[in-house]
């Protein structure tokens, strides 16, 4: 429902780009979702030397990697693991951060104060090396990879909703359900925090284009899923070595990265005008 | 940069110009022991006393007399526990140094040793001033004082060593008047410098960018003593028993992956020893067969193996090394074994392996794999078997033990028959291949080399270290 409003919003609006770029980011979520309808795991993983490094073909769209598999369906494979890797990251940076941002924000003591002070030396710390340090102290894998993310992007949410919160809970709706007796759990979750959904909706999409890029940022580095499990980060690290002689095995991830994150970046763009009432007056 | 210590080849190829041993090799071929320093030296009747005549009026580079004090200094350094040599091992046999006069010496062992004239060619019996040892003290590495070819004139760590020559030398002078060697450590900068002309000579190219090399410079394709290997972890499932290692050599398709992985710059093993090492025994390859392979896995685990095969790889240390393993992984995948993959960064990856851990299958870090990847460059057919395969070794990283390949061993250490010492390491050889391995092979490495053209004359070893001081530039 809301989906066919922002689509319909930018049809209006003939936002195109934007249009292509939420259709985009929908093929890309489908592939994820129906990888293992489309295409097995075992031919996504099975080696087999004779077709090493074969150039774009019919039977093989966009060639085959250095181990003789086939790049179009470790591309949708690896769609489904850098995906959930983003998503789930999102989902526990945003709500960790969230519930942090919340209560530092609706209440003022010490407490609060050291565990935002905490908070501004985590965002000071490095996040691809806070990322790296979860990794090497959780072994790499799908799982530590997708906390990695998540922690790391928690200080700078937990910051980012504390601001908000601190300007509504001195709004008048907020000051008044006060006033009826209402508590303080019913005062954040009902009444200031729906406030902040469109807040949450921009930056939740912001976010994932974020976290695929450090997560396959931290999986060139070989601290990602272990092989054979397909992982766009990776499959770029590895054909790293033929790039002069087969350019075919980096271009095909490394545009389905580039692709998945511009897409990212203009649906987030895009929803933020959507939900900014300003720009929809102007309409 | 201290020859004792230092076991790593870029630094073994710059002592090769900066110090001499004793004795050495005639040629990278390995055929004779020749005179260095020592210009001619006899053995007692029963073998345990060694009498070097050194050549007299050498000098060091910082002026100091070589003489049988400095060999014994020297020869006593590396077996000093204080010191912590890890080639301290190698040293074990020698068991007093006399000095009997300034140009004489004696090397007395514990034990009748016909390896010790190999053991003094070795890069780590390389002779260094006494006295710039006392005095750089613990701070010696960073000062090293030799009695070779050239002398080193600026070194500055992680960006190059600039050595010249050391006009006092005395046996042939150093052609080049300067040479520079520099760390360059990422594959496709090296092939750059050396297409731009910004260095004469680019090691370890990378085997796709030989066809690039090639274009611009010379590409030379040298042998190397260099096996690259799974270890497999003989004291638990599945692999303690002998029948599923050699199955698993069963499984891999080597020519595939020397085709296709290593562009054909790799060698089909024949036996455990590959060319440019001593004694090399040749075996007939492994076949691909991999429903043999099943078939003999099966005869130990009817209905196949449930448990999870535990793989470790380095990335980036060997030719293809994570690749060829994904590649390896494949084949076991193939014939029935479930695997779980693990790449290591380099130097953790080495102190996991050698970490002591009582008690536990093979003792070591590496209890907690069942197959890892390395690989041994050693050219010494006795350093490199016992390293490796005999039981109570501190390098043996396998749990290896074989009463057999004990026995042969620990026999041809003292047989001071040349022949029948090289017979022992022969039969060493064909047990471990053909009955009872502790690795699957994968490979032999071939040496890729970039060299400028017009550049003539680098003595290129097996052992990947070379000889640069007759090479000229035209």
């Amino acid at each position: 429902m809301q989906t066919a409003g922002f689509l319909g919003y930018l049809l209006r609006r003939r936002n195109y780009v934007a249009l292509t770029a939420a259709l985009v980011t929908l093929m890309f979520v489908s592939a994820a979702v129906f990888a293992p309808l489309l295409f097995d795991w075992e031919s996504a993983t099975r080696v087999s030397l004779g077709t090493a490094l074969l150039p774009p073909s019919l039977s093989h769209p966009l060639g085959t990697d250095e181990l003789g598999r086939d790049m179009l369906i470790r591309i949708v494979w690896g769609a489904r693991i850098t995906l959930v890797v983003a998503v789930v990251s999102v989902i526990i940076a945003m709500s960790v951060g969230i519930i942090i941002g919340c209560l530092c924000g609706y209440h003022e003591n010490w407490l609060t104060n050291a565990t935002m002070r905490f908070m501004d030396f985590m965002i000071a710390f490095p996040r691809t090396l806070l990322a790296i340090i979860v990794v090497t102290i959780l072994g790499s894998g799908v799982l530590s990879l997708t906390l990695a993310i998540g922690l790391s992007t928690i200080p700078a949410n937990a910051r980012l909703f504390r601001g908000p919160i601190l300007a509504l809970k001195r709004r008048q709706f907020a000051l008044a359900a006060k006033a009826l007796g209402a508590t303080d759990a019913s005062i954040l979750f009902s009444h200031i925090l729906p406030n902040t959904m469109s807040l949450i909706i921009i930056q939740g999409t912001l976010l994932l284009a974020d976290a695929i890029l450090i997560g396959s940022g931290l999986s060139f580095l070989g601290l990602g899923p272990q092989p054979p499990i397909p992982e766009w980060g990776a499959m770029i690290a590895a054909a790293r070595a033929h790039v002069t002689s087969h350019p075919h095995v980096i271009f095909a991830p490394g545009l389905a990265l580039f692709v998945v994150i511009l897409a990212f970046n203009l649906v987030g763009d895009a929803l933020r005008d959507y939900v900014d009432p300003r720009s929809r007056k102007a309409l | 940069m201290d020859p004792a210590i230092s076991r790593s080849t870029p630094s073994q190829t710059v002592f090769g110009h900066i110090f001499n041993t004793l004795v050495k090799w005639k040629d990278s071929k390995l055929s004779e022991i020749i005179p260095d320093l020592a210009e001619s030296w006899t053995k007692s009747d029963n073998g345990l006393k060694w009498t070097f005549k050194l050549r007299q009026s050498v000098k060091f580079h910082d002026g100091t007399p070589f003489d049988a004090e400095a060999v014994k200094f020297n020869l006593d350094r590396i077996s000093d526990a204080t010191l912590g040599s890890p080639n301290r091992s190698l040293f074990a046999g020698v068991d007093e140094v006399v000095v009997i006069d300034t140009n004489t010496v004696e090397i007395r062992t514990k034990e009748p040793s016909p390896t010790l004239l190999e053991i003094l060619t070795e890069a780590y019996a390389s002779m260094n001033s006494p006295t710039a040892v006392k005095k750089s003290g613990r701070a010696y590495s960073r000062n090293p004082v030799g009695t070779g070819p050239y002398v080193i004139s600026e070194w500055i760590p992680g960006q190059h060593l600039i050595v010249k020559r050391n006009p006092d030398h005395f046996g042939s002078p150093g052609r080049a008047a300067t040479m520079s060697f520099r760390p360059v450590p990422e594959p496709a900068a090296r092939v750059i410098e050396l297409t731009t002309g910004n260095t004469d000579i680019a090691l370890n190219i990378p085997p796709e960018s030989a066809g690039a090399v090639a274009q611009s410079a010379d590409l030379l394709v040298e042998p190397s003593s260099f096996q690259i290997f799974f270890e497999l972890n003989t004291t638990k499932p599945p692999f303690a028993d002998p029948r599923v290692r050699l199955a698993v050599n069963h499984a891999i398709d080597r020519n595939a992956i020397i085709e296709k992985i290593l562009d054909g710059y790799g060698r089909v093993p024949e036996g455990i020893f590959p060319a440019g090492v001593q004694g090399r025994a040749r075996q007939r390859p492994y076949t691909y067969a991999p429903d043999k392979a099943r078939q003999m896995i099966a005869e130990v685990f009817p209905g196949g193996y449930d448990g999870t095969v535990v793989m470790w790889t380095p990335a980036g240390r060997y030719m293809k090394d994570k690749a060829i393993a994904e590649a390896v992984q494949g084949y076991l995948n193939a014939v029935g074994l479930k695997t779980e993959f693990k790449v290591w960064e380099w130097a953790t990856y080495q102190k996991t392996l050698y970490r002591p851990d009582e008690g536990k299958g093979t003792g070591k870090g590496s209890n907690d794999a069942n197959m890892w990847l390395l690989g041994t460059g050693v050219t010494n057919a006795d350093w490199r078997l016992r390293r490796k395969f005999f039981s109570t070794d501190g390098s043996n990283l396998t749990g290896y033990s074989n009463a057999r390949v004990d026995e042969l061993l620990k026999r041809a250490a003292v047989d001071m028959n040349y022949e029948t010492r090289m017979k022992a390491y022969a039969d060493v050889q064909a047990i471990i291949w053909n009955e009872a391995p502790n690795s699957l092979v994968l490979f032999d490495q071939v040496q890729l080399i970039g060299k400028a053209k017009g550049l003539k004359d680098p003595e290129v070893y097996a052992s990947e270290i070379l000889r640069l001081d007759q090479v000229a530039k035209r």
